[in-house]
């Protein structure tokens, strides 16, 4: 058992530590809160992101984790600006709880 | 915490394992059952012998009791979510059932009628109440103050009129510390404590209810779950419970619930891969709320990527290993010796199932 522990450890240490890329220019979205079609958005740590947020109705869009809050009219979209700074997989959600996309920050 | 949450706290989920680390450990887990089965001993080796109940001392019970009127109102879902369903979990899986030593509800017990408990009850009273609080944990975090208070009234309730007997039984998170407790190193050979565990009536069912809850809890923040929305948050929990104890009922079958606690090291395993990163990180602000203070900001050094990556697989693959060699010894002493090696196959099956779905959730979720 031990051994096939040993033999699992550097398995996981080589998949772990790949090295990160520079940063590619700024992340774009356009999303919208009528029909959300929630999927996953690979973002690379420190890139800055831009999503624009329509709706047919005043709703608040939310993007966890970077506390980054905006409303979105109808005749006006909400914008929200931020550097994803932290790895981890965040929620972007029109309140109360539509998942529009899930950005995973590595 | 003004966002509406739907897991009541955490603002983060962890970083999808990479798809090649998921895949490595299942092959691993596979491989590892059946060089078990073909190389591990051929007679029972781990005779059963329970741990012992652990030493009690009801003044801590009291201090615990007289602690809680001074929780602020904004530390409670922390209190409940992380430090005592998390924490309590991880702290009996390393210390002994520690939920029994400090449960002040067991105070009640002391002006007890005494009323022999229902066997055929065993625990599904347990398994229920884990149910509900896990759809609260999951789906509701709104009802936790109502949670907390039929909770208490129910266990003061069962404690007088039942007696110790209700909280060892029908009493889920005591239930639930107790079973992890088993897996403890410090209190004698878990293998051991492991063979010893009393299999009684909706044993399956409390197995059942903490896989499947935390299977959940991964599927229910996948996009792909929010595609389906228009199917309730309480369906998928219901449903993934039903997965894990038909799995379990179909592999097993021949045997009742005889193999269930073989599977205590795999929601072992899987709870700590699953919540490590709410525990270091949410636990810290916790504990500041505890302390009365709303601004700190958590130390995330303990939940890097790849910190958190190695604990989920190691900690997945160490459980899938322990509940095997677990597994291999209960099922020689209930098998006839014709049938040693082959009617291991369906539980072993049943293991690398879990093992590989928890690992894909991890991926996934």
């Amino acid at each position: 058992m031990i051994r096939v522990l040993l033999c699992v450890l550097p398995l996981v240490v080589a998949a772990c530590s790949s090295p990160p890329a520079a940063p590619p220019g700024p992340l774009e979205l356009a999303l919208s809160a009528d029909e959300p079609s929630p999927h996953r958005v690979d973002v690379v740590r420190g890139q800055s992101v831009e999503l624009t947020v329509s709706s047919g109705k005043p709703v608040d869009v939310h993007v966890h984790g970077f506390d980054v809050l905006a409303k979105a009219e109808p005749d006006k979209p909400a914008v929200l600006a931020f550097v994803a700074d932290e790895t981890g997989t965040f929620d972007v959600e029109a309140h109360p709880d539509t998942l529009l996309v899930q950005l995973v920050v590595r | 915490m003004t966002a509406v949450l739907a897991h009541g706290v955490g603002e983060r989920h962890d970083l999808p394992l990479p798809l090649d680390l998921v895949l490595q450990g299942a092959a691993v887990a596979l491989l590892a059952s059946f060089l078990a089965l073909g190389v591990l001993w051929r007679q029972p080796r781990f005779t059963p012998r329970p741990a012992g109940p652990p030493r009690e001392w009801w003044p801590l019970r009291v201090l615990v009791l007289l602690a809680l009127p001074f929780v602020p109102a904004n530390a409670w879902p922390h209190l409940v979510f992380v430090l005592f369903w998390v924490g309590v979990a991880v702290a009996s899986v390393l210390f002994g059932p520690v939920w029994r030593v400090v449960n002040p509800l067991r105070l009640a017990a002391r002006w007890s009628l005494s009323r022999p408990y229902p066997e055929r009850l065993g625990h599904w009273p347990a398994a229920a109440g884990l149910l509900v609080f896990t759809w609260v944990e999951l789906v509701e975090p709104g009802a936790l103050p109502w949670f907390l208070v039929g909770y208490a009234v129910l266990g003061v309730a069962g404690g007088v009129v039942f007696g110790p007997v209700w909280f060892e039984r029908a009493d889920g998170f005591e239930v639930y510390s107790t079973l992890l407790g088993a897996l403890s190193p410090v209190r004698g050979n878990p293998f051991r404590a492991l063979a010893a565990v009393p299999v009684r009536p909706g044993l399956v069912a409390v197995a059942a209810v903490c896989l499947g809850s935390t299977a959940f809890d991964s599927i229910g923040s996948t996009p792909a779950w929010a595609r389906l929305s228009p199917v309730p948050q309480w369906v998928g929990l219901v449903a993934a419970v039903g997965l894990v104890a038909g799995g379990y009922l179909l592999a097993c079958r021949a045997f009742g619930g005889a193999l269930a606690p073989t599977l205590l090291p795999i929601i072992a395993g899987y709870v700590v891969a699953h919540y490590y990163s709410l525990l270091v990180v949410e636990g810290q602000r916790a504990v500041a709320l505890l302390l009365g203070r709303t601004d700190h900001v958590p130390d995330t050094t303990l939940a890097g990527p790849v910190t958190v990556a190695c604990v989920q697989v190691v900690a997945v693959l160490a459980g899938h290993l322990v509940a095997v060699v677990a597994a291999h010894d209960r099922s020689l002493r209930l098998l006839p010796p014709e049938r040693h090696l082959t009617g291991q196959v369906p539980l072993l099956l049943l293991m690398v199932g879990y093992t590989a779905g928890g690992l894909a959730l991890l991926f996934a979720g």
